[in-house]
């Protein structure tokens, strides 16, 4: 039983762990979060299951859905960010923000709304099981896990090895150190705006086929990932990881063990209590949380 | 004189024309508008409030918070539990609703305030989020999913139907939260909230306790929020919880945004505008939420400020009153000669025996690196005293410490007597300390005599021990005197009413300079006055040094990279290099020492000729 | 200065107030050849199945009502406002059709939270609203002279529910997943008051909410339970994400009970994706058949010929219920109509069959809910089968 849940908490969490991941990057390179995140998670959703319905192949649907999201990320960039940089004011941005989430969601809504409240995926494989000794794990919950930890792993190693990877590491710690020796750092923005996307719409597209999409997710995923993101310290990049591991495991532990009223409550919990004992979370700098 | 032109080009007031719009409705509405017309106009009367209150923390603090909507439930539900079961008339329940809203609203903000701003933000979405399933999962007190039913409220004493009562009933309220704010405004309070908002780090400086505040506003926030729930309740006769979910708070949130931040007549046209718009584009299928998150968009990109500011950067006639204009009215009757007398008088210093600062050891790192290490020196009341040093010496940091911006790590920092090593910046500032800062701005969103007005507020706040009698007209009076007064004796007296942004560099430093006099210090602080400014403006800032030190009789401690300047006001110089006091002396004594020849100078002695050395 | 000019208006004003004019007298929403019929539910936001396409439904009959010739000589036109689900939209709504469109009476009630919101007003203001999606109890009981209900109450559903499982013969312990909103919580009393009286020994109580996202902490309580029978009492989405879960642990061995929001169980079947999940899956039907079945081919036909671009659903045979209702009773009515002689002809309404219910609709005049039978189906071979009440 504790297996079951273990690993399904994982698999839950390794999709959280790719939304929070998405939010983190965009936060460390461009010093601002990004309320549209949950939207762009929903978009990519949507957007596969249009093309899952228009007849593509599953994994042709999930890389076109991600990639359309991809440049979602960056029209918001373009759109929001870019041009308010100049106000230095948060608030403003992340008014913006949420004014984005909101056309996307009501876009959606608008599309896709009169066929039902909600629409659900194909299953991407047959219901099966992999058999651990005695042991089973549904195959969708083993492709959820895979393919996020695949995602992880390929992103942290573009990152941190590709030049690509460590000239964003840089514009994120001193874009002005990075546009005296030369770099295009518009052009980097747009690439990290780009790569946040990205990771949202790989977990939207990951986590549709489990949990039926509608446009309404899109807070509650926010609402998880900002959980994640607080746990882990939002400027460190593994601890996000961890945070929405930890928070997918809890969540599915805590409604088991304590009572399933609370599950829905667990990301909010975690979040007031972390900015109440320790805003930097477990392994974000303290820097990131005083003013 | 100040340009008065445009001060008499704007409206006489927002509340006048608060009053006279509600008029207006109370004959519309007893023109017998059917049911219909009478509950939306009353659910945009409740609208108003939540944008006024959200308007607080938002417009006027500059923070994003995405919890009123559950402040406006838990004021409605505050009122419906009692109405319904314990049967307490409406009037009370409605003050009880205002207290929990209030009370709520700051308790939310408190784990957050001390952290950036989007902490803020989380924590909000995240206690909304919370209260709605409370209020869903509430049994017995919140009746749950489904919905608390209360009575309504019984007005027939003074002869009103239910639905009219209400209207009434709201319509007051609207009008006390415009009152209220518009009052708040035009006040320390308001000016403070701004200049948190947009500096926060000056704050402390100005004698605000800024998490105090903070708490102050999203108390004030909450109270209005709160009421505007328990009128809710009573207009619809039903509090469930769907009607305090997130959905509400986006609905709030463009009202304030679309109308504009940190304007009450913003506030009312957000909410006329988008409860119109909800009522009327519900023909549009679906798109209206496209629309109105489009409209939003184009809001913030094209017109930042929001609607009213766009219209009334069109037509100034519409624009909000600033604060000081009718003071300052009042004060120009008075006899302005007295100026120069008033400020000597108030100035003049104690025999003290203490110097006016004494650093003793000071020590402070940044992780592993240390800034000032074991700096000690003296400051004789009504002295200037220069502090220099290559870059990096410390000398900003220095000033920091004094101040109280940054804390001590080790060491002691005696201020006109008092041992000032641990306290808060913000209780410095009440001993009679004001400063000034390099690279920062004015407060935008304040006018020239506004912003100068914050240090007056806090000089007058430590006065105020002492006469505490003052009405607050006669405070905002004596405040915008005193803020003129000190526009005066820095000759930027005629740009009074311009907005903070509207002036150059040099301009902004001496207005500055104005504010910390405002305050009425005994000590001085100024932190590199000159950087960046032309020879003309040197000379000025020069001459501005000298005369605050005679004819006010203000210690000065002056950090400077202008060598002459620093050469020419000072009594007695510091040189600090690599966080230590590399010599102390009188400006000849500094200038002809060896070590600090070489470590700043080269090794050539000064020229005559006034050039900005920058190493 | 200020204050007196304020006081002033305020004390005009408030005096002219409470000089109403007297209510008129003629009746709203009736002429001598039109009877204006408002409805009133969700056109917009994710409610709209239960009030836009019922309404769908309910504008097919009155249209073929019109083609016949109307009613005593009275065309029936309809005028729809959206109430998004929301109770503060509801009563403006409510509002407006009532004060401004001046309808005879209402066809509605989408949601239970905005028609609860409703009902104060509705009482108050006597205009007939007949009830045609919402579930909860509250909205007809304790009794409100005007509201009429004709689709089944939440704790009606609830005991047929429980009545049922008490049919099932290994039902000895049973366990129960519900959503605890508006919708939920009166449809979980309704069963849970019933399943107490019948001896039902409960084992597991598990909740979800429209958003959880993953359900296996409920599943893996319920196997620590040990249940014979599973009811569930759930949205289509949250019984989706259970379904999944309870599958992956082999709860859909058991027999699993559903509820009239699920009824559309070839749908259920295409959304879950997992073969031999529904194969002990009963669901309540409201409608007698399914509305892809060759038994509604006339309705279907006929709906298909005012809008021909629409689905027929099974909201769409709700409206059809509702609007038929109201057809008849204003025709019992009398060519004198008033909202008191229609109010009068719905309370005398026995036995009568529409062309959808599985049973028929009878009011009194202390029981406005008019519908008392629902009809249990499960999936064989991917096609809605009638099962009746009691377990097979």
């Amino acid at each position: 039983m504790i297996f079951n849940l273990l690993v399904n908490g994982l698999a839950l969490g390794s999709v959280y762990a790719l939304v929070a991941l998405g939010l983190v990057v965009v936060f460390k390179g461009s010093g601002v979060v990004n309320f549209a995140h949950g939207a762009l998670f929903t978009l990519a959703a949507f957007l596969g299951y249009s093309l899952l319905k228009a007849g593509l192949p599953y994994a042709a649907a999930l890389v076109g859905a991600t990639l359309a999201t991809m440049l979602a990320g960056v029209a918001i960039e373009r759109l929001a960010y870019r041009p308010l940089i100049r106000d230095r004011s948060a608030l403003v941005f992340k008014a913006a923000s949420i004014a984005c989430a909101f056309v996307v969601i009501g876009l959606l809504r608008a599309v896709y709304g009169q066929q039902g409240d909600f629409l659900s995926y194909p299953p991407a494989i047959e219901a099966g099981a992999l058999a651990l000794g005695d042991l089973l794990i549904p195959s969708q919950q083993v492709l959820v896990l895979g393919s996020a930890t695949l995602a992880l792993v390929l992103f942290g190693s573009f990152f941190r090895y590709t030049r690509a990877g460590r000239i964003m590491q840089a514009v994120a710690e001193n874009p002005e150190a990075c546009r005296i020796v030369g770099v295009n750092v518009d052009r980097v923005f747009m690439w990290i705006w780009g790569s946040g996307a990205l990771l949202g719409g790989t977990a939207g597209v990951l986590l549709a086929p489990v949990t039926m999409i509608y446009p309404d997710m899109s807070l509650s995923i926010l609402i998880k990932a900002f959980a994640a993101a607080a746990l882990g310290g939002f400027d460190h990049l593994g601890g996000v990881v961890l945070g929405g591991l930890i928070l997918g495991v809890l969540e599915i532990c805590l409604g088991f063990y304590v009572g399933s009223q609370y599950q829905e409550i667990v990301g909010f919990a975690l979040i007031l209590l972390v900015l109440v004992f320790r805003p930097q979370g477990l392994f974000g700098s303290v820097r990131v949380a005083r003013l | 004189m100040p340009a008065s032109d445009s001060s008499s080009r704007r409206h006489p007031g927002v509340v006048r024309l608060a009053l006279v719009g509600a008029a207006l409705l109370l004959v519309l509405a007893s023109v017998q508008a059917n049911d219909y017309q009478l509950h939306v106009i009353t659910i945009v009367l409740v609208n108003v409030m939540l944008a006024i209150s959200l308007n607080w923390v938002m417009g006027y603090l500059g923070q994003l918070t995405l919890a009123n909507a559950a402040v406006f439930g838990i004021g409605a539900y505050t009122a419906a539990i009692l109405v319904s079961r314990w049967s307490v008339p409406f009037p009370v329940a409605i003050l009880a609703a205002a207290s929990a809203g209030s009370l709520f609203n700051a308790l939310v903000a408190l784990p957050a305030l001390r952290l950036r701003g989007f902490f803020l933000a989380i924590a909000t979405l995240t206690a909304g989020v919370f209260v709605h399933w409370m209020f869903v999962h509430g049994g017995d007190i919140t009746a749950g999913a489904s919905g608390l039913a209360i009575p309504k409220p019984n007005f027939a004493f003074i002869g009103l139907d239910a639905s009219s009562g209400i209207f009434l009933t709201t319509l007051l309220g609207a009008t006390g939260a415009i009152w209220w704010t518009s009052r708040l405004v035009a006040s320390p309070f308001g000016r403070r909230s701004l200049c948190i908002s947009e500096q926060e780090l000056i704050a402390p400086t100005l004698g605000i306790d800024v998490v105090r505040h903070k708490v102050k506003v999203f108390l004030v926030s909450g109270a209005i929020a709160g009421t505007a729930g328990s009128l809710f309740a009573g207009l619809l006769g039903l509090v469930d919880p769907e009607s305090f979910n997130f959905g509400q708070m986006i609905v709030q949130f463009m009202m304030v945004v679309l109308g504009g931040l940190g304007s009450i007549l913003g506030s009312i046209v957000g909410a006329v505008v988008v409860t119109g718009l909800t009522e009327g584009l519900r023909a549009f299928k679906g798109l209206h939420e496209v629309a109105l998150g489009s409209t939003l968009l184009a809001v913030i990109l094209f017109a930042r400020r929001g609607l009213y500011r766009l219209a009334s950067s069109r037509w100034p006639s519409l624009a909000e009153a600033r604060s000081g204009g009718s003071a300052l009215g009042g004060y120009r009757s008075l006899d302005i000669a007295a100026t120069a007398s008033r400020q000597v008088a108030s100035s003049l210093s104690t025999s003290a025996q203490s110097p006016a600062l004494r650093v003793t050891q000071a020590r402070k790192s940044f992780g592993g690196l240390v800034a000032i290490d074991s700096v000690s020196f003296e400051v004789d009341e009504g002295s200037v005293h220069g502090i220099i040093g290559p870059n990096g010496s410390g000398k900003s940091t220095m000033l920091n410490l004094v101040s109280g911006t940054t804390p001590l790590q080790a060491g002691r920092i005696e201020l006109l007597g008092t041992d000032v090593s641990l306290m808060p910046a913000h209780r410095r500032a009440a001993i009679g300390v004001g400063r000034t800062f390099q690279n920062l701005q004015l407060v935008t969103g304040l006018t020239v005599l506004e912003n100068v007005m914050l240090g007056a507020d806090s000089g007058l706040a430590r006065d105020d021990h002492h006469h505490r009698a003052m009405s607050f007209k006669i405070k905002e009076r004596e405040a915008a005197a005193r803020a003129f007064e000190a526009l005066e004796f820095v000759g930027m007296a005629e740009f009074a009413f311009r907005m903070g942004n509207e002036l150059s560099g040099g301009q902004m430093r001496l207005v500055e300079i104005a504010r910390a006099l405002a305050t009425r210090p005994r000590l001085l602080l100024l932190d590199e006055p000159a950087a960046g400014l032309s020879l003309n403006r040197i000379d000025t800032v020069r001459d501005l040094i000298l005369r605050i030190n005679r004819d006010l009789r203000i210690t000065v401690v002056l950090v400077e990279h202008v060598l002459n300047l620093v050469l020419e006001v000072s009594d007695r110089i510091t040189v600090l290099n690599a966080g230590r006091v590399l010599a102390s002396g009188t400006p000849q004594q500094v200038r002809t020492d060896a070590s600090v020849q070489a470590a700043y100078l080269g090794r050539r002695a000064s020229s005559r000729k006034a050039v900005t050395v920058d190493v | 200065m200020k204050s007196r000019f304020f006081a002033a208006a305020l004390a005009i004003s408030a005096a002219s107030m409470s000089i109403a004019p007297a209510a008129s007298a003629q009746t709203p929403g009736v002429t001598a050849d039109t009877i204006t019929i408002g409805q009133l539910g969700p056109l917009t936001g994710a409610n709209f199945t239960f009030g836009a396409l019922v309404m769908d439904g309910s504008d097919m009959v009155f249209n073929q009502v019109n083609e016949r010739g109307g009613i005593h000589g009275r065309k029936i036109k309809t005028v729809r406002e959206d109430d998004q689900c929301s109770p503060q939209q509801a009563l403006s709504a409510a509002k407006k059709l009532v004060s401004d469109h001046k309808v005879f009476l209402i066809n509605g009630g989408g949601c239970s939270n905005a028609a609860l919101a409703q009902r104060p007003y509705i009482e108050e203001s006597g205009v007939p609203f007949v009830v045609f999606s919402a579930t909860n109890d509250k909205i007809t009981v304790p009794l409100a002279k005007p509201i009429f209900r004709v689709v089944m109450k939440a704790s009606e559903e609830g005991a047929i529910q429980a009545r049922f499982v008490k049919t099932i013969p290994t039902a000895r312990r049973i366990a129960v997943v519900s959503q605890r909103d508006a919708w939920g919580v009166a449809k979980y009393e309704g069963f849970m008051a019933e399943a107490k009286r019948l001896g039902m020994n409960i084992v597991a109580d598990e909740e979800m909410t429209l958003d959880t996202p993953d359900a296996t902490a409920q599943a893996l309580r319920l196997v620590q339970a040990k249940p014979d029978v599973v009811v569930t009492l759930l949205f289509p989405k949250p019984t989706v994400t259970f379904l999944r879960s309870a599958h992956q642990f082999g709860l859909t061995k058991l027999p699993m009970i559903g509820h009239s929001s699920v009824s559309d169980l070839s749908d259920l079947e295409q959304k879950l994706g997992l073969k031999g999940a529904l194969d002990n899956f009963y669901t309540i039907s409201l409608t007698k058949f399914a509305p892809t079945d060759a038994a509604a081919a006339p309705l279907r036909d006929s709906f298909k010929r005012y809008f021909p671009n629409a689905e027929f659903t099974q909201y769409a045979m709700w409206g059809i219920a509702s609007a038929e209702v109201i057809v008849e009773a204003l025709r019992r009515a009398g060519p004198n109509l008033t909202r008191e002689n229609f109010i009068a002809a719905l309370e005398q309404l026995r036995d009568f069959e529409t062309s959808v219910f599985p049973g028929k609709i009878a009011f009194s005049a202390n029981d406005h809910d008019g519908n008392k039978n629902g009809l249990f189906v499960r999936l064989v071979n991917g096609k809605a089968v009638p099962v009746g009440l009691q377990y097979q």
